[in-house]
């Protein structure tokens, strides 16, 4: 490029900048103020629906998604001895032994690792592993979007509670897949999804919790 | 301009709207809509996803404002608002299409929406120049020379570097003049025509 081109190019940036501020403001669609009320309404009654869920930050029903496909692998399973009764946390040896390792879930370990060891684990690992996962969420500072000293913060709350929504169809489905599947197929794969998005979830609360101040453990 | 700037509401008003009013909420809208929905709509390109981001951004206004303490501009709090929920919807539908690339393609790095080659009157209109853009750097340039964002600020907004942004800019400063060059050339032609006479 010839030198006097390019000492024009300052020029000529600030004269795009300058073209596009100049461009002409659009007026906001019609009705979309109905909209707005319309989905804060959808949003309040799906929050109740949420709590009922979630039980105020701790996933309840999720335990229950869990224990049922116990119940169903019947002889075999073992998930309950992988997990901690104190701690919450799963023992290493019960779990790594079927593909699952400790750090599996810990944060820093990037959710392509995550993705890549879930791939690896059994049955039994996965419900380990989600039963850890939950305790670990209920050890979080509570978090309640509809009570005073709320922790949410504005940014984050669209994707927090996205995320549970997503969790609270996967129970659903996984509650669904493991009556209805004759092989582990189905429900495996929901467990691993089902892992993937409660790690998300807990980072997102435990970066929430930090930003509103909260001194916690090293979770 | 989005026109944030000159936006400007009675205090009381906001007090109200804290207080639950939502006739109060309803005039902040009113005073608001037309900012967020553009910022939206030059941010994403799409009508559809800019209707989308104003009530998500309203939606959000009505549900936070009661932590709203003042120390910015209502204006600025809004705009960060709508910017946080363009960048958000970014993030997802980028995300999706570079997954989409990467499988297609083999690539996990960067891609460009190709210019329109087939049209090139488009390239007169500095909307489409703006569209030929990636999502990215659409995002960066009117955030940048128009909203006057920094690009410490872009940066903190995109979790990425400073460089990152600056680097975004230049590339789509660089296309977007190519883009305009013709334009401008076919413009100001008939002038030099008539000129030369």
């Amino acid at each position: 490029m010839a030198p006097d081109r390019m000492d024009n190019r300052p020029a000529e940036d600030a004269g795009i900048a300058a073209a596009l501020r100049a461009m002409p403001r659009n007026s906001a669609p019609e009705g979309a103020w109905r909209r707005v009320l319309d989905r804060l309404e959808d949003q309040q009654r799906l929050e109740t629906r949420r709590r009922r869920y979630w039980g105020g930050g701790a996933a309840v029903a999720a335990g229950i998604a869990a224990a049922v496909i116990g119940l169903r692998l019947g002889a075999g399973f073992s998930g309950a001895a992988d997990v901690d009764a104190v701690s919450g946390n799963p023992v290493p040896g019960a779990v790594a032994a079927r593909g699952a390792s400790p750090a599996a879930g810990e944060a820093g370990g990037g959710m392509a690792d995550l993705g890549q060891q879930l791939e690896q684990m059994d049955m039994d690992a996965l419900v380990a592993l989600s039963r850890f996962q939950e305790r670990r969420l209920r050890a979080l500072p509570p978090f309640d979007t509809g009570g005073a000293g709320q922790i949410v913060e504005v940014g984050s709350f669209g994707l927090t509670t996205e995320l549970e929504d997503q969790i609270a169809l996967l129970d659903e489905g996984l509650i669904t897949a493991t009556f209805d599947a004759g092989d582990q197929a189905v429900p495996r794969r929901i467990l691993q999804e089902r892992a993937l998005l409660m790690q998300d979830l807990f980072d997102m609360r435990r970066a929430e919790a930090a930003q509103a101040g909260f001194i916690y453990a090293d979770f | 301009m989005s026109g944030f700037a000159n936006r400007t509401i009675d205090p009381a008003f906001v007090r109200r709207a804290q207080r639950g009013d939502m006739k109060a909420h309803e005039i902040i809208y009113r005073q608001f809509a037309d900012p967020v929905y553009t910022l939206a709509l030059r941010m994403t390109g799409s009508p559809t996803v800019a209707d989308d981001i104003l009530q998500e951004s309203f939606v959000e206004v009505i549900r936070g404002i009661a932590k709203f303490r003042g120390d910015a501009a209502l204006a600025t709090w809004i705009r960060r608002i709508a910017v946080s929920r363009c960048l958000m919807h970014m993030r997802a539908a980028w995300n999706r299409r570079r997954r989409l690339f990467s499988e297609i393609v083999g690539d996990g790095g960067t891609f460009e929406i190709p210019a329109n080659e087939e049209t090139p009157e488009l390239a007169m209109d500095l909307e489409a120049a703006l569209d030929s853009l990636s999502p990215t750097a659409r995002a960066v340039v009117w955030l940048h020379d128009v909203e006057g964002y920094t690009h410490k600020e872009i940066a903190e907004m995109m979790n990425r570097t400073a460089s990152f942004s600056k680097s975004q800019l230049a590339r789509a400063h660089k296309r977007l003049r190519q883009r305009l060059a013709p334009a401008a050339e076919t413009a100001v032609a008939p002038v030099r025509q008539a000129m030369t006479a």
